[in-house]
């Protein structure tokens, strides 16, 4: 299992775009990937259950997965988050 | 696999469709036939019901599990959306919204029987309705 803990750092917050890239990364993973905040975990291979944790500019959550290449996986995913899903800061 | 059918009034299930494929950055077209009804196709529910008819037969005769999708329970494409639910591998949804939609897309390739697939649209469908200031008593709580 791998996780990493990352903060928002688009001004639009994990909106439902962002959310659709995030699931396009994990896609190509075949480990299960879950997102945390706030003590809420859903399946970070849906838009809807990303999307219901209502993560704005700031905040932090953890990107938690399981089974093959996860270290991977979760570095991915944490460098696509850190960078903003390249938009403006 | 599934595929969907939109029957709505006017332009709803096209409107879904396009943000839903903005949202996903994909082309789901092959996947869903939409009819849009209008005032002049509601003075002919026979022609509805016939348009309605060949798209399921064609997913069916694909193998793909069908969910027809229609916006107002008790309306006219509702009515003749219904007449179709005793299809083996056919489910009929209303008041659909977005969520139910993106996640219908998302889960379109994913080995569900037909219940599991209506459960989790509808599922969906409900966990977005959400009034702002009840979350927040909530929260506060």
């Amino acid at each position: 299992m791998a996780e990493k803990t990352v903060t928002i750092r688009n001004k639009l917050g994990l909106h439902a775009r962002a959310a659709s890239m995030f699931v396009k990364e994990a896609e190509r993973y075949a480990c299960e990937v879950e997102m945390e905040k706030a003590g809420v975990r859903v399946n970070a291979k849906s838009i809807m259950g990303i999307l219901m944790l209502a993560a704005p500019f700031g905040s932090t959550l953890k990107i938690i997965a399981k089974g093959p290449n996860d270290e991977e996986c979760v570095t991915a995913l944490a460098r696509l988050v850190e960078v903003g899903f390249e938009e403006e800061a | 696999m599934f595929s969907f059918i939109f029957i709505t009034h006017a332009d709803l299930g096209a409107s879904l469709v396009k943000t839903a494929q903005f949202i996903m950055q994909e082309d789901f077209k092959e996947r869903c036939a939409v009819f849009s009804i209008d005032y002049s196709m509601l003075a002919d529910m026979n022609r509805i019901k016939e348009m309605l008819e060949k798209a399921v037969d064609r997913y069916l005769g694909e193998k793909h599990k069908v969910i027809i999708f229609v916006d107002i329970f008790g309306g006219s494409p509702s009515n003749v959306a219904f007449t179709f639910v005793k299809r083996e591998g056919v489910d009929v949804i209303t008041g659909v919204n977005l969520p139910m939609v993106i996640y219908a897309f998302e889960h379109r390739d994913h080995d569900l029987t037909i219940s599991q697939m209506a459960a989790g649209i509808i599922q969906t469908g409900e966990d977005n309705l959400i009034g702002a200031k009840k979350l927040l008593e909530k929260e506060n709580r």
